[in-house]
């Protein structure tokens, strides 16, 4: 494992939504690391706060949210420094992304340049009137100081690197001429296109058939292997995250409550979340038709957060008065973090090694 | 006019049994409309479903599984082929062939379950509405009576029966998949043909609806033709698979058996493609700290065996639909198509070397849950 | 609470503490738009607005004070009199008389105000006949002169060329000028649903054929088929025939926005995965259309009508001010504003403009109110 600084620190992030209704509290205090070169999972369901995560550290969230708390702090790796990074730090040692302006110059080094974003519906990111071609070049040229034609080669051996055939011809089609393995190629081609330290990928291939989503998978570790970048892979599929992710945050109502490495996420869980939820998935190797566990009652809606834990409605150990008080703290297990009062007590002999 | 089609279904145990059925939709292009082509939606497909059992059909997009179960209700009208269904009276009748409006009757004994929970439901009617309206528009009982069975049906898809006063916008995607499932059992229906009933439903609320459809299953005696593209959904809940690629069945057995030993490469490729939810099976790359991938070798074959994306349904390949991505395609594979054949008792294939080939399948740790 | 793993004969409820029921849970389709209508604040006044205008509808002689007829030469061209409204430190509104005094060069009378006459106003006062609703004869007015008759004495908004007053024959024009809105609507409405749901509900050759008139009719130029018409129709017909004739004409043209927005909601309808399940129960055709499919586009008919409303007013408006609609004497906003087609009324006799205001306020008040009405029509969000 890489044992470098992290390049990208996220801590204690908050976002909130503020429309008519109330406070919808989308982000409520996540905190996690992103290591060059590799995949940190975050898996959760609907409301769970991970699309807006991601778009809170590109700085990309629409009113009515904006980030109220928390830090997102971006470093220069100096054993391999990157001249994007340099160029949004100008200078200083570290910037905290949350205190910069969305529009502002360092801003729009970071995107695109440092960290890209690739998101689940290909059709609707990609401009219908603009040729693939033509938004590849723009990415590049806003980073870049090359000439339309040597942007234009670029992007064609992009194309080419993320597996479309027949690039040269390719790259002069519009959007609804290609399948949806292909835009998402495409997209991801336009992602790449100035080499950045972090991909952000937002339910990749949840739109794409099972077969080319492996296709999809495969060419990320591969470009992963071969750039060295890292991947904040966000999605509900747990076979996904079993498959790419080397470490995972497991994310519920706006909170990280469990984050670990992979293999102690699936083969020792602690939050009880993350226990009921590899359970209840129907797994290919399961034995069939016997009925699954399940989680009672369903995620609550954002006006009506519980308080305290948010998952304690629905937790096997809740501890009536522990639980409903205040959130949890974060406690340290081994390499696994969990936020639950289970483990309260473990946490402070750990602290205190 | 003398029948010239065998209109009887020969076992006894067989509830549905659809024979050579053909769904084209036309292409048309230009100002003046003209027909260029048809998409070969469902292009002869032919099984059987058994009284009790779940048979699922499985496919990527543009496979027809859809469209086929759409025909077998008669939401929209085959080309050709037949339906044959028997009745609760024993009779057995061709839904394909029926006139529209001796459908009705048999309305009754078949119903569909959606995959969208919001648009499934009017959005402008109560759950009593919802869920009562095919006892009003079949006439059965009175406005009390009605509100007893819609009670009754509330409750035994796991919902409080003081929610019939509500909206759907009450409710979440699950509770909602409940309320179409309610409703789809209104008239006590033999066969349900399930659409994709969990694939918009959160995670954790996807082993809620399957339990109350294996619940249900057992209580009523119920039928399903469940419609799917997640393996690992179907394998939980089915007795019997098939496999549909490009608007053609290319495997039908039963599920322990597709999923151990499949006969088809394309079966094959998808059960590789489906990712494991256990990081120590991944291929190539290991544990993340190291540890070897279990049992074997420790060579799982690379995920993605299959280049290419699926064929376009209105224009397929010459010969087998499925040999431009074949990895074991020979010249036969490309000038005639494969038959639809039984090379085991009730295990059906289309492939020229399905009895040559040694496929992989997934493997099931025994007592493992 | 069920535990996780619990597998039981009987399915567990699905918990929901049952709580007082929320309004919103229980809300109709309804309610639920008049909650997002009431967020729009301008749509609330607009709303009002036009409420306002429908009053005046209804109480236009009641608010109107001269004979709306009566004409008097020498009255002609008056400018607006001022109200005063304290006399001395009394609250007693009034007026000054006007006294004409022949001018010797030109033989016109020349009216000025004279602060010694002072004419005090009078609530309720008797005024020329006419029937309230048109059934009740009477011949109480808002205000008058008391002791003089209105039409010699009170000239709120000054007089036309004729010596009619300007207000009282403003409060009449509203009466049809709102009202042509509403019967053209109307007309429109039973085309347009009728024809946009054949369109959209059966398809096919007939939806092809529909459409394919509704683009002949709108590709249609419509002022010179005005002047076609205008100049068909017979000069001696009454107010009532013209006034009908221009509502239907209204009507065959305004129908095809209708029918494009119902066919659109047929169309996207039918694919409704719950219109498909009303099938599958075995619903009527009929039982789909009444009992699914209106109901969902109710909601953007009402909006669609509120934004057509004003799109007649205006056309009405338009064409009696170029002469091609209502002619004297009816009297509409259009018919007042055509005695204001010259340099004259602007530069010596601007209130002949003043119908021009209502116009335009009526207008803004609908398309704000059809504004709100459109966003609040679909609150479930399609």
């Amino acid at each position: 494992m890489d044992q470098a600084p992290p390049f990208l620190s996220v801590r204690d992030l908050k976002t909130y939504f503020y429309p008519d209704e109330g406070i919808v509290r989308a982000v409520d205090g996540v905190t996690f690391d992103i290591r060059r070169g590799a995949t940190l999972g975050i898996v959760g369901e609907s409301g769970c706060g991970k699309s807006v995560t991601a778009r809170s550290i590109l700085r990309i969230v629409e009113s009515p949210g904006r980030i109220v708390g928390g830090s997102i702090v971006l470093r220069q790796d100096i054993t391999r420094p990157d001249p994007d990074v340099q160029a949004a730090l100008d200078g200083r040692a570290e910037i905290d992304l949350t205190q910069v302006s969305p529009e502002g110059r360092e801003m729009r080094s970071v995107r695109g340049a440092v960290v890209s974003l690739v998101f689940q519906e290909p059709m609707s990111s990609f401009s219908p009137v603009h040729t693939v071609g033509n938004q590849i070049i723009e990415a590049i040229r806003l980073h870049r100081n090359v000439s339309k034609r040597e942007a234009r080669d670029r992007a064609i051996e992009l194309l080419r690197r993320v597996g479309i055939p027949r690039a040269e011809q390719r790259v002069d089609e519009y959007t609804f001429q290609l399948s949806g393995g292909l835009r998402q190629r495409a997209m991801i081609a336009m992602a790449l296109s100035c080499d950045p330290l972090l991909l952000i990928a937002d339910e990749p291939t949840t739109a794409l058939d099972v077969t080319t989503q492996a296709q999809i998978l495969d060419l990320l570790q591969e470009l992963q292997d071969q750039n060295g970048m890292a991947i904040m892979l966000i999605t509900h599929n747990l076979g996904v995250i079993a498959e790419m992710a080397d470490d995972v945050a497991v994310m519920y109502l706006g909170r990280v409550v469990e984050q670990g490495p992979v293999d102690d996420i699936f083969h020792a869980p602690k939050h009880p979340y993350t226990r009921a939820l590899l359970e209840s998935i129907p797994s290919i190797h399961s034995v069939p038709r016997v009925k699954l566990p399940t989680i009672t009652g369903s995620i609550p809606h954002p006006y009506n957060r519980p308080k305290g834990c948010p998952f304690h409605p629905r937790c096997v150990s809740y501890m009536r008065g522990v639980c409903e008080r205040d959130i949890p703290a974060l406690s340290t297990i081994g390499r696994q973090q969990v936020s639950c009062y289970l483990y309260e007590n473990t946490s402070v002999a750990a602290a205190g090694e | 006019m003398i029948a010239t089609k065998n209109t009887t279904i020969e076992r006894d145990d067989v509830l549905l049994e659809v024979r050579h059925l053909k769904k084209f939709f036309p292409v048309r292009r230009g100002v003046l409309r003209r027909l260029v082509g048809h998409v070969r939606a469902v292009d002869d497909v032919t099984f059987d479903v058994r009284a009790g059992e779940t048979l699922a059909l499985v496919g990527e997009s543009g496979c027809g599984k859809t469209t086929t179960a759409r025909c077998v209700l008669r939401a929209i009208a085959p080309n050709s082929g037949q339906i044959l269904f028997r009745t609760e009276a024993g009779q057995v009748v061709d839904v394909a062939a029926m006139a529209r409006h001796s459908l009705r009757p048999l309305r009754r004994e078949m119903q569909m379950i959606f995959q969208d929970p919001f648009s499934s439901l009017n959005p402008r009617m109560t759950l009593l509405d919802i869920v009562g309206e095919p006892l009003i528009v079949n006439g059965i009982g009175s406005r009390s009576e009605r509100i007893d069975r819609v009670a009754e049906l509330l409750r035994l898809v796991g919902l409080r029966p003081e929610y019939m006063r509500r909206f759907p916008h009450a409710f979440s995607g699950g509770q909602r998949q409940r309320i179409g499932i309610a409703r789809a059992l209104a008239l006590h229906p033999r066969l349900l043909v399930a659409d994709e009933p969990v694939s918009a439903l959160d995670v954790s609320v996807q082993a809620q609806i399957l339990n109350l459809m294996l619940d249900l299953q057992e209580r009523l005696g119920l039928t399903y033709l469940f419609v799917a593209h997640d393996l690992s959904v179907v394998k939980h809940i089915s007795d019997r698979v098939a496999v549909m690629y490009v608007g053609q069945m290319v495997e039908l057995t039963e599920a322990p058996r597709l999923f151990a030993t499949p006969k088809h490469p394309y079966t094959e490729a998808l059960l590789a493609s489906i990712p494991d939810p256990d990081p120590r099976r991944r291929p190539g790359r290991g544990g993340s700290d190291g540890a070897s991938p279990d049992g074997s070798s420790g060579e799982r074959p690379r995920r993605a065996v299959l280049s290419g994306e699926v064929a376009n349904p209105a224009a397929p390949p010459s010969g087998c639909y499925f040999h431009p991505r074949c990895p074991y395609v020979v010249d036969l594979c490309r000038n005639m198509a494969p038959s639809w054949n039984e090379i085991r008792p009730g295990h059906w294939v289309r492939c020229h070397r399905s009895e040559e080939l040694k496929l992989r399948g997934v493997e099931t740790p025994v007592g493992v849950n | 609470m069920a535990a996780i793993g619990e597998s039981s004969v009987s399915t567990p409820v699905v918990d929901e503490p049952p709580e007082a029921e929320d309004r919103i849970f229980v809300a109709t389709q309804w309610q639920l738009m008049w909650w997002r209508f009431r967020k729009h604040k301008l749509a609330i006044v607009s709303a009002i607005i036009v409420g306002f205008f429908y009053f005046v509808v209804l109480f236009a002689d009641f608010l109107a004070y001269a004979d709306p007829e009566a004409s008097e030469a020498q009255r002609g061209l008056i400018a607006p009199q001022g109200i005063y409204l304290f006399d001395g430190s009394e609250f007693r509104p009034h007026v000054y008389a006007l006294v004409g005094v022949r001018d010797p060069n030109t033989f016109k009378r020349v009216y000025t105000a004279d602060p010694n006459q002072r004419l005090p106003l009078a609530l309720f006062a008797k005024g020329y006949e006419y029937r309230f609703l048109g059934i009740i004869p009477t011949d109480v007015h808002l205000i008058g002169v008391e002791g003089r008759s209105a039409e010699e004495s009170l000239f709120l908004l000054g007089t036309d060329v004729q010596g009619r007053d300007l207000w009282s024959r403003l409060m009449v024009a509203t009466r049809i000028s709102m009202t042509i809105g509403l019967i053209c609507v109307a007309f429109s409405l039973f085309l347009g649903v009728l024809l946009g749901g054949i369109s959209g509900y059966v398809g096919g050759a007939v939806d092809n054929v529909i459409q394919r008139v509704i683009e002949v009719l709108r590709s249609i130029p419509t002022i010179p088929l005005w002047m076609g018409l205008a100049a068909a129709m017979p000069r001696d017909w009454d107010i009532l025939k013209v006034y009908f004739v221009i509502t239907i004409i209204l009507a065959l043209i305004i129908w095809t926005d209708l029918a494009r927005v119902v066919r659109g909601r047929f169309l996207s309808l039918r694919e409704e995965d719950f219109v498909m399940a009303a099938e599958l129960a075995g619903c009527s055709r009929a039982r789909i259309i009444f009992r699914h499919m209106v109901p969902s586009f109710l909601s953007h008919i009402i909006a669609a009508t509120s934004l057509a409303l004003p799109s007649i007013i205006i056309f009405e408006t338009s064409l009696s001010f170029l002469g091609l609609g209502l002619r004297p004497p009816a009297i509409s906003w259009g018919v007042l504003l055509q005695q204001a087609q010259n340099v004259q009324a602007v530069a010596i006799t601007p209130w002949l403009l003043l119908p021009a205001v209502p116009v335009i306020v009526v207008i803004l008040a609908y398309n704000f109110l059809g504004d709100g009405l459109r966003d609040a029509a679909d609150p479930y969000g399609a």
